[in-house]
């Protein structure tokens, strides 16, 4: 099958939003992402941004100035900094959080107030240091680390890091949009006006590396990057199942573990508690050819 | 949940009954799973605290806010510009869920092999479970994926 044809194949129509607009008499606004990341894509959704910038100054009677661009620009940085300054802390070994904690705390930064939440991460993010200069972790050291790479997990979605951490490994990084793609690039906070400011971020917000751009290698690169970073001993790719751009993806994933000689396990799975004795099965023997020293 | 929030609750149409059940199933996911962990970082209490409050005292500085005049703009991929809605002060919510709930009513309108999260939130709203979005003045999505 060519690309062009996967591509079409994945292609269902964009209807989930039209249905939720109804559900919530007209409440939905819909921005236009583009699949490619060129010069067409990208002045796309600078328009994209100007428009919904120009909606929010509607609906909130409020205009944009510089100084509340700036200011806001600063307290989201500081919001993705503390949440890149936990990503690292958890490259120790053992590391002084656990994959559960971790992943709880990324998924309340999208609805916790942000400078509260940013002070909190970062309180937090002061006693791991404390917790690595004395060797304290939360499992021994020298337990197996896991990276986990795919679909997003949104609250409660709590499901593979209780198997994985269950059976007594730690999962040590996440690069998803509840993790590394949601906190991994700044903006550049240096900019004179308004336009400027709406070029950058409009640019930082094309960096995010999802399955659902066309092509998408430096996802792939990021992966190896991050794998390096938090001393991965195996990577397990999560799709959503029907989440076609990431279950496609998972081939190419797993061509950049084989190169770097990663294990690699790919799980399709949805919320339910339906596979969880398979999930567990499989994740077990992962985690046991992992400590063996043998490849999967 | 230290207060009693169900006139909050039932001002923004929650389906009362329902999410009762639903808060108890979660509260118990999460000492089975949270806090049954062992050496825990003193830190982690804070974000134990905004879980036990995930329906509530979130919530309900949000309704207040919102009487201030301030607008709640409810998001689902990453792509949304925060620093916009921060810079109009408003209060930026992401709306993604990570639980099967209100699954039979969302199957009613999009069909059964739609990926979980979409499900989710479509079941959410359709069950009168989620005072995210009760609260939402805009509701902002990407054409990221096509089930979107």
């Amino acid at each position: 099958m060519s690309r062009r044809q996967i591509l079409l194949l994945a292609r269902q129509p964009a209807k989930a939003y039209e249905l939720f607009d109804e559900m919530t008499n007209g409440k939905v606004y819909v921005m236009e992402i583009p699949h490619k990341k060129g010069e067409d894509g990208q002045a796309l959704w600078r328009n994209e941004v100007k428009r919904f910038s120009a909606k929010l100054e509607e609906i909130s009677g409020k205009k944009i100035t510089i100084d509340k661009l700036k200011q806001a620009s600063k307290v989201v940085n500081e919001k993705r900094k503390a949440l890149q300054r936990l990503a690292s802390l958890r490259s120790a070994d053992p590391s002084p959080i656990s994959g559960l904690d971790a992943l709880l705390v990324n998924q309340v930064a999208f609805y916790d107030d942000p400078l509260r939440f940013t002070a909190k991460v970062n309180e937090l993010c002061d006693e791991l240091t404390e917790r690595i200069k004395s060797g304290t972790g939360v499992s021994e050291k020298g337990s197996t680390r896991i990276l986990i790479s795919g679909s997003p997990m949104a609250i409660p979605n709590w499901k593979i890091h209780a198997i994985v951490e269950g059976n007594g490994a730690t999962i040590v990084g996440e690069e998803s949009c509840v993790g590394e793609r949601n906190f991994a690039s700044l903006l550049d906070e240096n900019f004179s006006s308004i336009a400027e400011g709406m070029q950058k971020i409009a640019g930082r917000y094309l960096t995010i590396n999802c399955a659902c751009f066309t092509p998408n290698n430096d996802r792939l690169t990021d992966i190896e990057i991050i794998a390096k970073r938090v001393k991965a001993d195996g990577i397990l790719h999560y799709a959503i199942q029907f989440c076609t751009p990431y279950m496609i993806e998972a081939t190419k994933v797993k061509k950049v573990a084989d190169k770097i000689k990663m294990p690699f396990l790919r799980i399709e799975t949805d919320y339910s508690m339906e596979d969880m004795g398979q999930l567990k099965t499989r994740i077990e023997a992962f985690l046991e050819m992992i400590g063996k020293g043998v490849k999967a | 949940m230290s207060k009693d929030y169900k006139q909050m609750w039932s001002d923004l149409e929650i389906n009362l009954d329902a999410h009762d059940g639903l808060l108890g199933v979660l509260s118990d996911a999460y000492t089975n799973i949270y806090l049954s962990q062992k050496n825990r970082p003193e830190g982690m209490k804070y974000f134990d605290f905004v879980i036990s409050e995930v329906h509530g005292l979130r919530i309900e500085e949000i309704v207040e806010v919102k009487k201030q005049g301030r607008k709640v703009i409810g998001t689902f991929c990453v792509y949304v510009p925060e620093e916009l809605i921060l810079a109009v002060d408003g209060v930026c919510i992401g709306l993604c869920a990570g639980a099967d709930v209100g699954t039979d009513e969302a199957e009613k309108y999009i069909p059964r092999n739609t990926c979980a999260l979409i499900k989710a939130f479509m079941g959410f709203k359709l069950a009168g479970l989620c005072p995210y979005v009760q609260t939402a003045d805009l509701i902002v999505g990407e054409t990221t994926c096509k089930g979107l």
